[in-house]
């Protein structure tokens, strides 16, 4: 039987979770590889327990994968934003939920679970006016009249193509 | 399970008060990551929301690592009674722990974190630094600008992180920019190279002509095979698509191959001309005579020996080819017959001006059938402009002034073509020195040959 592991998520809540798909996380793999065997719950104190789950579920998906054919092959070949299938519907989630995705991914040091994360955020930016941009991220827009002229004028080359 | 309260007691040791606690914590997930984010991170990640990250003491930072380090040489020297001592005092810090997160996630409750705006609506312009900066080296150059006039935040971002933004992006890009960023370096500031966007936009610009040119060229070497394939075959519509099928397929393979060969070319002829611009314009402020040609010619040949020594072998004979075919090609479409070399004048022009790639592509254009006769005069008229600005140069360069045999030679990897070139050019111009360093100037002369 698989050796599992404990996690303990920010709000307290415990998940179990096979050793080998925790180890997708280079930094419980890290601190599995310096302590030893645990009894103990392993506190995750950055990720609550529904990040936590998401997270885990996507290392459970991606467990069999091998790190160097998922980096240099297909980052070779395919478009720089390209996103498997399984992925893509997995990230199909609130925005809340997509950058917690993210903050804990980093923190976690799952680096292809944050690309990603990463690639879906670029993928709603891409080919959108900044006004989108704002819409979509719900962000202030805080240039004054004439410093956003400015900016386009500074950028003006860009548009030349 | 005394490996934990091991790992607890030697943390606890440092941490004695439940505000530290959360400091190392934070400093455990600061340096997770920075050791995350990718290379082209700049060594100090600075939130742009600087109000986010007060307590951030820098000389704790490396503890999380040197407390890892220790743990076991502790563990090894324990006897009953210290681990008596470390049960008690791990239960101590565990109380201490407990405390600190309450004590903490009250604190996230009031000011909010640099994860959650307190409105819980605004996620993207909250992500850390460098989170961003992953995020922005998949989106495209003009997503970039439009970041830019999104806000200030990004666009302070943004001007502040330009080069690890930008040399991202180009590792990153499809096509692959690598080869061309090598060929033709970013620009310096303060003798540091730094890929800027505008770089980025111009690297972009020559793999567009390049593509293009190698499109056409590609185009005019396999479109007459099929055009015979197909007058020798009864023309039925199901052979007649399959064709022009296996006539795309053909075009794009010698196309793919025509693109990074064509860089060279484009490697050799802006920057040769640009670095005998310089030398020139050396000689001239150090030497009061007009230089001989002799010795032009010598420089010229060392300009461009300097230049194809830097290529790998594996580049020289197939560019020297893609040179040839390039040439070739041009001078059969603008004269199609015989004697081929009636207009070599206007194509040492074309190879001679800042943009030859460039003005190869429009020649293409102005050159169809369907074209407008407005190209056709608007290209007439260029290059009327361009042989008068090149003038002096291409004379020199390909042999025209009625010079020495050494200069016969100094034709690079046109080498033969050269010969040819050599007895139609036109010798009565008078000879006016006035060397232009041009628009690019010397600092990208000097760039290059760095």
């Amino acid at each position: 039987m698989a050796v599992q592991i404990k996690l303990m998520s920010s709000d307290q809540a415990m998940l179990v979770v096979d050793k080998e798909v925790a180890e997708r996380s280079v930094l419980i793999k890290n601190m599995l590889d310096d302590i030893g065997e645990v009894d103990e719950a392993i506190p995750i104190p950055n990720v609550n327990e529904a990040v936590l789950k998401k997270v885990i579920e996507w290392c459970e998906h991606h467990k069999g994968d091998s790190p160097s054919t998922n980096d240099e092959e297909s980052d070779s070949r395919k478009r720089s934003t390209d996103i498997e299938e399984w992925d893509q519907k997995f990230m199909q989630v609130d925005q809340e939920m997509l950058f917690e995705i993210i903050l804990a991914a980093n923190y976690l040091d799952i680096k292809p679970l944050l690309d990603v994360g990463c690639k879906t955020v670029a993928n709603m930016i891409k080919g959108k006016s900044p006004e989108e941009i704002r819409k979509t991220f719900n962000i202030q827009n805080d240039f004054t009249a004439e410093e956003e002229e400015q900016i386009r004028r500074e950028n003006e080359w860009a548009e030349d193509r | 399970m005394v490996a934990i309260i091991g790992s607890h007691l030697s943390l606890g040791s440092v941490a004695s008060s439940p505000r530290l606690i959360r400091v190392v914590s934070l400093q455990l997930s600061n340096s997770a990551t920075q050791q995350l984010s990718n290379s082209a991170t700049p060594p100090q990640p600075t939130s742009i929301f600087s109000a986010h990250k007060e307590h951030r003491p820098s000389p704790l930072s490396r503890l999380p690592s040197k407390l890892h380090q220790r743990t076991p040489h502790h563990l090894m020297f324990l006897n009953e009674r210290q681990s008596a001592m470390l049960e008690s005092k791990a239960q101590r810090l565990l109380r201490a722990v407990e405390r600190a997160r309450s004590q903490f996630a009250a604190k996230s409750s009031r000011y909010p974190s640099s994860i959650i705006d307190s409105t819980g609506t605004r996620y993207l312009d909250q992500l850390p630094l460098e989170l961003l900066i992953g995020i922005f080296s998949y989106c495209s150059l003009s997503d970039i600008i439009h970041l830019r006039l999104c806000c200030r935040n990004f666009n302070n971002l943004i001007t502040l992180h330009e080069s690890p933004i930008v040399s991202s992006l180009i590792t990153k890009s499809r096509p692959s920019l690598s080869l061309l960023s090598h060929l033709f370096q970013p620009p310096k500031q303060a003798n540091v190279r730094k890929p800027t966007l505008q770089y980025l936009h111009s690297l972009q610009q020559r793999q567009l002509t390049s593509a293009t040119l190698a499109h056409h060229l590609a185009e005019a070497a396999v479109g007459p095979l099929f055009n015979s394939k197909a007058r020798n075959t009864i023309s039925s519509s199901t052979s007649l698509t399959a064709g022009s099928a296996e006539r795309a397929a053909a075009i794009a393979t010698l196309e793919a191959h025509l693109i990074t060969q064509l860089y060279h070319v484009d490697h050799f002829l802006t920057h040769s001309r640009l670095q005998l611009s310089a030398v020139i314009t050396r000689l001239l402020a150090s030497n009061s005579a007009s230089p001989t040609h002799q010795l032009l010619s010598s420089t010229y040949r060392e300009v461009q020996a300097a230049l194809i020594s830097r290529w790998p072998d594996s580049a020289l004979i197939s560019t020297h080819h893609a040179f040839h075919f390039l040439v070739n090609t041009i001078r059969l479409k603008i004269s199609p017959h015989p004697p081929h070399n009636t207009n070599d004048e206007t194509v040492c022009t074309m190879l001679r001006c800042p943009a030859p790639l460039r003005r190869f592509n429009e020649f293409f254009m102005a050159d169809t059938p369907s074209a407008p006769g407005r190209l056709r005069r608007q290209f007439m008229t260029d290059m009327q402009v361009e042989k008068e600005k090149a003038g002096w140069m291409v004379d020199f360069v390909f042999g025209g002034l009625g010079g020495t045999e050494a200069s016969h030679g100094s034709v690079g990897s046109g080498g033969r073509a050269g010969g040819r070139r050599r007895s139609t050019m036109h010798r009565e111009r008078e000879q006016s020195w006035s060397p232009r360093v041009g628009e690019s100037g010397v600092e990208e002369t000097r760039a290059g040959k760095a």
